[in-house]
């Protein structure tokens, strides 16, 4: 499923970046090091954390999307950032909870899974 | 045996916003020259805790990369202030990153556990004056071997 795909079916917002990845997987964590630690390209990374280091890691890995729940308020700057590097970002009104279950049900499953 | 290739990578204390981009240099020119993405993988990770340990803790200091045929090393020197003790340092969950650090999701106390995890050779020196992170990964080995 694309990124693309995701929105269309769930009604979240691309806040940056462009929605034509394919998603591999999905991650829910808001710890760096561990995201680091276990991410993979092509992962939907669910997270609360919206500061610029988020799109430091979603570009290292190549992930296919940062998910920002709760309609988190995401700064001018990382938009900007996540624009100039090519991350792509959606905001989601559910909890970080009801993105992972949204993704599962259309089948994305965990990382390494 | 004579290096084909060195890049030195400044690392200030504290920059935030540019957190990562030595990391992010570090990969792309891995990716250049075409090593396995499996090893590109181990290599970002380690250069990414390593970049993240330097701003949020250090004064700043300079990685350094360099490419034998054989082994990709990763020098990081920093000027201070120094882990106190690096066998606690080593702990996974041991940190001592402040509160405003830990807000951002930093600070688990996996840095240096990633670290040694993702690298072949993992040699840590510390003192007061500063800490001195050598890091060697092996290019003809497998790739994904943790």
């Amino acid at each position: 499923m694309t990124v693309d795909e995701l929105i269309q079916k769930t009604g979240w917002t691309l806040v940056a970046g462009n929605a034509e990845s394919d998603i591999t997987s999905a991650y829910v964590c808001d710890l760096l090091s561990w995201v680091m630690a276990h991410g993979q390209e092509g992962t939907a990374w669910v997270t609360v954390q919206t500061h610029l280091n988020v799109i430091a890691v979603a570009s290292l890995h190549r992930f296919s999307c940062v998910v920002i729940p709760e309609n988190i308020a995401v700064s001018k700057e990382t938009i900007a950032a996540a624009n100039e590097k090519g991350v792509c970002m959606l905001s989601a009104a559910c909890s970080s909870y009801g993105a992972a279950m949204a993704m599962a049900s259309f089948g994305i499953g965990e990382v390494g899974a | 045996m004579a290096n084909v290739f060195s890049e030195a990578f400044p690392i200030v204390a504290s920059d935030y916003a540019c957190a990562g981009e030595a990391s992010a240099k570090i990969k792309s020119l891995l990716k250049m020259i075409g090593i396995d993405p499996a090893l590109i993988r181990r290599v970002t990770i380690a250069a990414y805790e390593a970049e993240m340990n330097m701003i949020i803790h250090s004064k700043g200091g300079m990685m350094t990369l360099e490419i034998s045929p054989d082994t990709i090393y990763l020098a990081c020197d920093d000027t201070g202030p120094g882990i106190s003790d690096i066998d606690k340092a080593m702990q996974e969950g041991f940190s001592t990153a402040p509160s405003n650090i830990r807000m951002m999701g930093f600070g688990a106390g996996m840095g240096l556990p990633n670290i040694k995890r993702n690298s072949d050779t993992f040699d840590i020196r510390s003192c007061q004056d500063g800490t001195c992170l050598k890091l060697k990964f092996n290019i003809n080995q497998k790739g994904d071997r943790p």
